[in-house]
């Protein structure tokens, strides 16, 4: 996180003109006056700390101490407490930035909470702030800060997979990915440490050993087949390389690992690195060190976003023609630029601009042969519902329960939603289509079951028994039971216990995802446990997390959690709950007064839920089923906001701030006025200024003002 | 091996040489011949695919176990081994048995089970997922640090395999490695003394070290100041291996006096050629103090585990065996013993080179403990309801092992614990307090699942 904290200082040094010590008094004081003292002040101080004696200077510790309480608590919008008159995101933001401008000026620079670098500090940006009439107004224009963005898991598996690394053995996997539920790829989220970097050192060292393979026949050197010609000959101890062999070995490596031809300062580093090496390693050893050196450097770990050329009137870069083609590129795929970009770069031919990006994204949305394997990704992470293969559930409770097949299913329905690319947002909360138990030949191309072995899985649709498998797909599910992706089977056991459905964790997603509001983490102090009263409903059992403490946060995830209750943790569609019956429990005995074991009973189901909290007036209110909460969820303009809002985290690598407010604005507008084209809203992301500008830390970034919550 | 003392070697040497980076372990001669106490020194031995605490059960110590032949031991049983028959896998063990302790009853149900529990066997915690958080042996590395924090050195059930990363981890995402090729492990410790080849490889090593730093500071002087930190942590990387790459060049002398003589068995491809040399490379790692925590792990990890001792005469994998087949006419659990036999043969060939250097006022083997378990507790398709444990040695006399036999009482008795107490116990030899590591069983609520063993720790 010293990344950050870098880049704020640095940015707020430059704006700490504005920021001069007399700002506490125009900006600071007034601010502590009206939202702080009635409860740090002189006649109360609550958690011990007093605020009105500040007088802006940092000099004593004790003093930075007070002030850095008080940043974080503006930053992560915890202060002032929900019941008082909240201050607006941009007052809180003045003073945050005032104080980070203070505190660097002061030599002690100020860390931003980790949280709201990754993805789950999103949603403390005030949605009301970036989607209304005047968002954006006095922040500079938007623009991503220059980056280097250490490339992912899976860009690195496609090195691996490639030509580069095919036929290389004992390489692994150097990258890790976010752990937490959600987006896995955030720019700022990882840095590459010495574990890291002796991976991808021995990985290195089998790359090049794979590359250049060779034996001799009775002293005769004799290429490994399919060796790269410039790279083995330089193996050829009877042979020891030329000047020549050694420049042509250094270009094929770096068109082979950078896909570029190096430099004339490159060349020359890298023949005489070969040279040393062969002088004091012997050819063999020596070569392939110098060659490995190519598959470490810096551009082959991380994807350069630093901006090139001239900077614009507010100290914005365009992206260089090379670093914006491989922006686009990852943007959809895991692979750097296919050949018609690629070529388009070797010949000078594409030009880093609004136009030529668009055009590019564009033929690549167009073209069905090129794999997009992000934009599949990003679903998956945005729901969640590939999360299902990792829930464990007892086989003998439900013997055609296949993770794997229900994930495989939502993952063809999202793709089919895609590319009808209408009304996507809401077909995905709503639709009744579904894919069931099916999956595509990979070498004859038509449909097939994907899973011959459980007979009754259907059922998990709500299908009869009976049901006949077509290849005609999508197919509509019974009606009145399901809508959408969160009444998927594969979400509902994705967001689901082992035994159990998870209205909790279903809550959870529903008011981080579709609401774009924030739940406090479980206090470490709480031993959250629910009683263990089988006779009981779920929603009974939870009545435990009403008690005033835990409702606090319990009330933003249960009542939007609830209706679920319609499907049982195996995402089954239901009429009634299954609870013990105590009684008949308790007179179960065998002759020996030996338990047999439990009988059960149904008990009547209760779907009813509650949307509220949304600081949206429109949003909030009752509901009475599933579909009912799906229809409220997918009918409201914020909740399509806030998908765009994911879009954009997903697409740039970080999070929005208010400077991105037009960003969010115009993507939203080009998805509605497309019909509900995610094509369209992927277009004018991709397309952006935050995508395509860089600026300088020392610049004034995107003013990232950490804003109040948008806690409803 | 040379057995010129420590000391002797100090103050022939390297203070003459007066170089201004002294390499850690003469830090450490220095520190010691200035009073300081010895390093505490812990090594692990994994054998793969479970051991079932019979087989390291004394005859003459009957164990009660309940209908599914689990562990049922109504309270602690604290026996003094002396009185009692080692089993016949333990008895390469025999002479050290005064510092032996036979560690039965502690579960590890957080881990899952299986034919291996993976990262989850040193780690405490469900390995579904990777590597989920730091194991012991890295908690013990950052205690007691050294040129190599922790060295990992091993075999796979395949030759092929040089490299694996199923068993260790310094925190989550952070898979530390199993070093499966004796000849390439040799390099990387001992490169700066090797003749031919392995000399290549460490010149060449270190100048791409040098390269790479040098290319990796070139670009971050064009860099942004927020580029330059995250580029920082890459430049640090190759710096942090460049440093120890000199100081190993530094320590030659050293090095070459207690390097292992390279032998047939580095490239053997006898499973029990590759492991003996591990534990040769191991030993020589130890006592020349490039490193205190040396994990030597055989056929750990699902898929590594069904190693196939040739060397033994058993052409048969550990899965087979663990499925109850025999080979060449002997039955499944001789097979297994005589596997067992092995690692504790090879266990005890490290306790006496340990024991033949001496340290302060005794040996190395005096400030080192030795722990032998498998990844998979007590079976072949474990369920950890059990992990049994052989130590041997007491750490500079922090653990109380002086040949005992310990059973703990069975699971969810109150007196019941977990592997994660005992790794409490050796976090707290190497002088780190904590109250839990890895995650808690939920199951044992009214178990005291926090801090160190008591029974064990001095």
């Amino acid at each position: 996180m010293r990344v950050t904290f870098v880049r704020l200082i640095c940015l707020l040094l430059c704006c700490s003109a504005q920021a001069a010590p007399s700002g506490f008094d125009t900006a600071v004081r007034p601010f502590l006056a009206q939202h702080c003292v009635k409860c740090h002040g002189e006649q109360k101080q609550a958690g011990k700390l007093a605020l009105h004696q500040l007088d802006g200077s940092l000099a004593s510790e004790k003093a930075r101490e007070v002030w850095a309480r008080v940043a974080e608590k503006l930053w992560l919008g915890e202060m002032p407490p929900e019941d008082e008159p909240r201050p607006s995101p941009h007052a809180s933001g003045r003073v945050v930035n005032w104080l980070t401008a203070e505190f660097a000026r002061a030599g002690h620079p100020l860390t931003p909470p980790p949280a709201l670098e990754l993805p789950s500090g999103g949603n403390r940006v005030s949605h009301e702030a970036l989607f209304a009439a005047k968002a954006g107004a006095g922040t500079p224009p938007p623009a991503t800060a220059a980056r280097l963005w250490r490339v992912s898991p899976q860009i690195y598996d496609e090195l691996l997979r490639g030509e580069l690394g095919k036929n290389a053995r004992g390489v692994t996997q150097p990258f890790a990915a976010l752990t937490v539920e959600g987006f896995k790829d955030f720019a700022g989220a990882f840095t590459v440490d010495e574990p890291t970097t002796s991976l991808l050192l021995r990985n290195a060292d089998a790359i090049v050993a794979s590359l250049t393979r060779f034996s001799y026949d009775e002293g005769k050197f004799k290429p490994a087949g399919n060796t790269p010609r410039e790279l083995v000959s330089l193996m050829d101890t009877n042979a020891p390389p030329t000047e020549a062999q050694l420049r042509a070995g250094v270009e094929r490596q770096f068109k082979f690992v950078l896909r570029r031809e190096p430099t004339e300062a490159e060349r020359t580093r890298f023949v005489a690195f070969l040279r040393q090496n062969i002088a004091d390693a012997g050819q063999v050893t020596g070569v392939r060190a110098a060659l490995a050196a190519v598959l470490l450097l810096p551009e082959a770990i991380f994807r350069s976003e630093l901006g090139a050329g001239e900077p614009d009137a507010h100290g914005r870069r365009m992206l260089s023609p090379r670093e914006l083609a491989g922006a686009l590129s990852f943007a959809l795929t895991d692979r750097p630029p296919d050949r018609p970009l690629q070529t388009a770069l070797d010949k000078g031919q594409f030009a880093a601009t609004r136009e030529s990006a668009e055009h590019e994204v564009r033929r690549m949305l167009a073209d069905d042969s090129l794999a997009k394997p992000r934009i599949l990704r990003f679903f998956r992470e945005f729901f969640g519902y590939h999360l299902a293969t990792e829930v464990f559930k007892d086989d003998k409770d439900n013997k055609d329960h296949e993770a794997r097949v229900l994930v495989s299913d939502t993952d063809r329905l999202v793709e089919f939603l895609v590319a009808q690319d209408r009304d996507v947002f809401r077909e995905l909360l709503t639709t009744r289509k579904a894919f069931v138990n099916f999956a595509v030949d990979f070498k004859k191309k038509t449909p097939k079951r994907a899973s011959e072995n459980k007979k009754n899985f259907h059922v998990a649709y709500g299908l009869p028994a009976d049901w006949q498998w077509t290849a005609e797909q999508p197919i509509e599910l019974p009606a009145g039971q399901r809508a959408g992706i969160l009444t998927q089977p594969s979400w509902l056991v994705a967001f689901s216990m082992n035994f159990d459905n998870h209205p909790i964790t279903r809550g959870k997603w529903v008011r981080e995802r579709l609401l774009g509001g924030t739940v406090p983490d479980l206090p470490i102090t709480v031993d959250a446990q629910l009683p263990n009263t089988p006779e009981h409903t779920l929603r009974q059992r939870l009545e435990v997390t009403k008690a005033e403490y835990c409702w606090q946060c319990h009330q933003r995830m249960n009542p939007l959690g609830l209706p679920f209750e319609q499907f049982d943790h195996f995402g089954r569609f239901r009429a009634t709950e299954r609870v013990q019956d105590k009684e008949a429990t308790a007179a179960n005995v065998d002759s020996k007064g030996k338990s047999r074991g439990p009988v059960f009973k149904e008990a009547p189901l209760d779907t009813r839920g509650v949307v509220a909290l949304t600081s949206d007036a429109r949003l909030d209110g009752e509901v009475t089923d599933p579909l009912a909460l799906m229809q409220k969820l997918a009918d409201s303009e914020r909740v399509r906001q806030v998908f765009v809002r994911h879009a954009f985290r997903y697409w740039l690598g970080r999070n929005e701030t208010l400077a991105d407010a037009p960003v969010l604005q115009a993507a939203d507008r080009a998805y509605v006025e497309g019909g509900g084209s995610f094509k369209a809203l992927l277009v004018s992301l991709l397309t952006s200024d935050a995508f395509l500008y860089r600026v300088n830390a020392s610049q004034p970034v995107a003013s990232n003002p950490p804003l109040k919550p948008d806690r409803p | 091996m040379n057995f010129l003392t420590r000391r002797s070697f100090l103050q022939g040497t390297s203070l003459g040489a007066g170089t201004a980076l002294l390499a850690p372990m003469l830090q450490r001669l220095h520190a010691e011949s200035a009073g300081a106490p010895a390093p505490r020194r812990f090594v692990f031995v994994v054998e793969g695919n479970g051991v079932n605490p019979e087989q390291v059960q004394p005859k003459t110590i009957a164990r009660k176990r309940n209908g599914q032949n689990q562990n049922d031991a109504d309270s602690l049983v604290d026996l003094p081994l002396a009185e009692h028959e080692l089993p016949r896998a333990l008895e390469p063990l025999a002479e050290f048995k005064d510092r032996l302790t036979i560690l039965q009853g502690l579960s590890g149900r957080v881990c899952g089970g299986g034919h291996s529990n993976n990262f989850g066997a040193l780690g405490c915690y469900s390995s579904k997922k990777g590597a989920a958080g730091e194991t012991i042996d890295c908690a013990l590395a950052k205690a007691v640090p050294a040129l190599f924090p922790r060295v990992g050195l091993g075999i796979s059930d395949r030759a092929e395999h040089s490299i694996i990363y199923n068993l260790s981890a310094w925190g989550p995402d952070k898979a530390a490695p199993i070093q499966c090729r004796p000849d390439l492990a040799y390099n990387e410790l001992f490169g700066s003394v090797a003749q031919g080849a392995g000399r290549e490889d460490f010149v060449a090593r270190g100048n791409l070290l040098d390269f790479m730093v040098d290319d990796v500071k070139r670009l971050e002087r064009t860099l942004p100041a927020t580029e330059r930190e995250r580029l920082g942590s890459y430049l640090g990387a190759f710096e942090s291996m460049k440093d120890r790459h000199s100081r190993l060049n530094e320590i030659q002398n050293t090095l070459r006096a207690k390097a292992p003589v390279v032998t047939d068995k580095f490239r053997s491809e006898v499973e029990t050629d590759r492991l003996d040399a591990g534990f040769d490379i191991g030993a020589a790692a130890l006592i020349g103090g490039l490193t205190n925590v040396l994990v030597l792990a055989s056929g750990c990890g699902d898929p590594y585990f069904s190693v196939r001792f040739q060397g033994l005469g058993i052409g048969l994998g550990k899965h087979g065996i663990g499925h109850g087949q025999g080979f060449d006419g002997r039955p499944w659990d001789e097979l297994a013993i005589t596997i067992r036999r092995f690692h504790f043969e090879q266990m005890a060939r490290l306790a006496k080179q340990l024991q033949a250097v001496p340290e302060g006022r005794g040996t190395m083997l005096d400030n080192t403990v030795i722990v032998y378990l498998s990844d998979a507790a007590e079976s072949h398709h474990s369920r950890c309801w059990e992990w049994p444990m052989v130590v041997l040695g007491n750490c500079g006399g922090r653990l109380k092992t002086a040949g005992r036999y310990l059973n703990y009482p069975r699971y969810g008795h109150a007196a019941h614990r977990t592997t994660a107490n005992f790794y409490l116990t050796l976090l707290a030899a190497a002088g780190v307090h904590r109250d839990t590591f890895g995650l808690s069983d939920p199951n044992l609520k009214d178990v005291k699942l926090k801090g160190p063993l008591p029974e064990l720790l001095a």
